[in-house]
């Protein structure tokens, strides 16, 4: 109580202006309690700073280990797609494709070589995407329109010919023959696809 | 005294190079204000409208193989054209809204028509292609000072893009058919 008190009254005598009056070590005694507290809060903010500085770095070398993982995943849909790559093939295929989608590959190998495989061909800004697609005995391609005109995936050698695909519209053909075969749109000639058969 | 000269020089070009951008600036504000949404749709739609209806006089008119070929294309294309847009117009609930822009295209595509209807063939065909050849180029350019970049919609961007590489290539074919036709 009686600390308290004098506590209150060096504040006050401080508030008057009377700071040479405090006696130094009581001031001193009431400057020491909060300093603790103080402190213990600027460490409380070092150390939060601290831990979301390490928490952000851990952070982006996550998801630039992830990233490598989707790079290595594409380059790899590009031999055998894992089944993930397939479901987001499919979830991005229109409704009329999903069907088949979950079945597509671009190009098997061991085990799978035996398996009918559908070979995506998207036809978008007057170009075939990719432009050549490489692929076995017995596979199909499907071609889908996402451009504004019909398109056709004609062979020159007149050995496939779609027709007219009509914008969101697809067609499909299995190879039977190996082989290479350029195609063209029969009504815009310039642009050219070329499937490989092996 | 030399350093005096240059700086003079130079602030007298940077003076003529601003006066110059505001003079250009003026020039087009004046010219036309840009387009908005339901404005480009309506542009678009014309333009399509245009070239179907000269595409079928000439598939009609013509005799000549190849003109009846690129006269099938321009029907063909433009009319899968016009009927994405419709689709995008309706449901991005646009109602497409007429200006200057797609009045001009729309008078051009008539005086187009009156002159063509006067023609047989090969004067027709030459004039046919000649008019396809300046149209795709209009329209190109249009599409690209004018109408992408002022279509604040995404989608409407989007189709404007989609629709930029058929222009590009009926204006190669067009510009194959005319000088074929010399």
């Amino acid at each position: 109580m009686k600390d308290a008190a004098s506590v209150q009254e060096d504040e006050g005598g401080v508030r008057a202006g009377n700071a040479t009056f405090v006696p130094e070590s009581e001031d001193r005694r009431v400057r020491i309690e909060p300093f603790p507290l103080r402190a213990l809060a600027w460490w409380g903010v070092v150390l939060f700073a601290a831990a979301f500085v390490v928490g952000r770095q851990f952070r982006t070398v996550d998801s630039g280990t992830s990233l490598a993982g989707e790079q290595r995943q594409a380059a790899a849909s590009q031999t055998t797609p894992p089944p993930a790559a397939l479901a987001s093939a499919a979830a991005a295929s229109p409704p009329v494709l999903t069907s088949h989608a979950a079945a597509a590959s671009v190009k098997p190998t061991g085990e799978q070589a035996k398996q009918a495989v559908v070979v995506p061909v998207e036809v978008r800004l007057m170009k075939f995407n990719p432009a050549t697609v490489e692929l076995n005995v017995g596979d199909t391609v499907e071609w889908k329109n996402r451009d504004l005109t019909p398109h056709t995936a004609t062979a020159e050698n007149k050995s496939f010919d779609s027709g007219s695909i009509d914008a969101n519209a697809s067609w499909r053909y299995t190879f039977a023959e190996p082989g290479s075969f350029p195609y063209v749109c029969t009504f815009h000639p310039e642009m050219k696809g070329t499937v490989i058969v092996k | 005294m030399k350093k005096r000269q240059l700086i003079l020089a130079m602030c007298v070009a940077l003076g003529m190079t601003s006066a110059f951008a505001a003079g250009e600036k003026k020039q087009s504000k004046d010219a036309a204000a840009p387009p908005t949404d339901p404005q480009i749709a309506m542009i678009a739609v014309t333009a399509d409208q245009v070239d179907i209806d000269a595409g079928k006089l000439a598939s009609g008119k013509s005799t000549n193989p190849q003109v009846k070929q690129f006269a099938d294309l321009m029907i063909r294309d433009h009319t899968s054209v016009n009927q994405q847009a419709s689709a995008l117009v309706k449901r991005l609930n646009v109602t497409p809204e007429p200006s200057a822009t797609s009045k001009s295209l729309k008078d051009g595509g008539d005086k187009n028509m009156a002159k063509l209807k006067k023609l047989s063939g090969a004067e027709f065909d030459k004039a046919y292609a000649a008019n396809e050849v300046t149209y795709h180029q209009q329209v190109l350019d249009a599409i690209d000072k004018v109408l992408i970049p002022n279509a604040q919609n995404a989608e409407l961007k989007s189709l404007l893009e989609s629709v930029r590489p058929v222009i590009a290539s009926h204006l190669d074919h067009a510009k194959q058919l005319e000088s074929s036709l010399k």
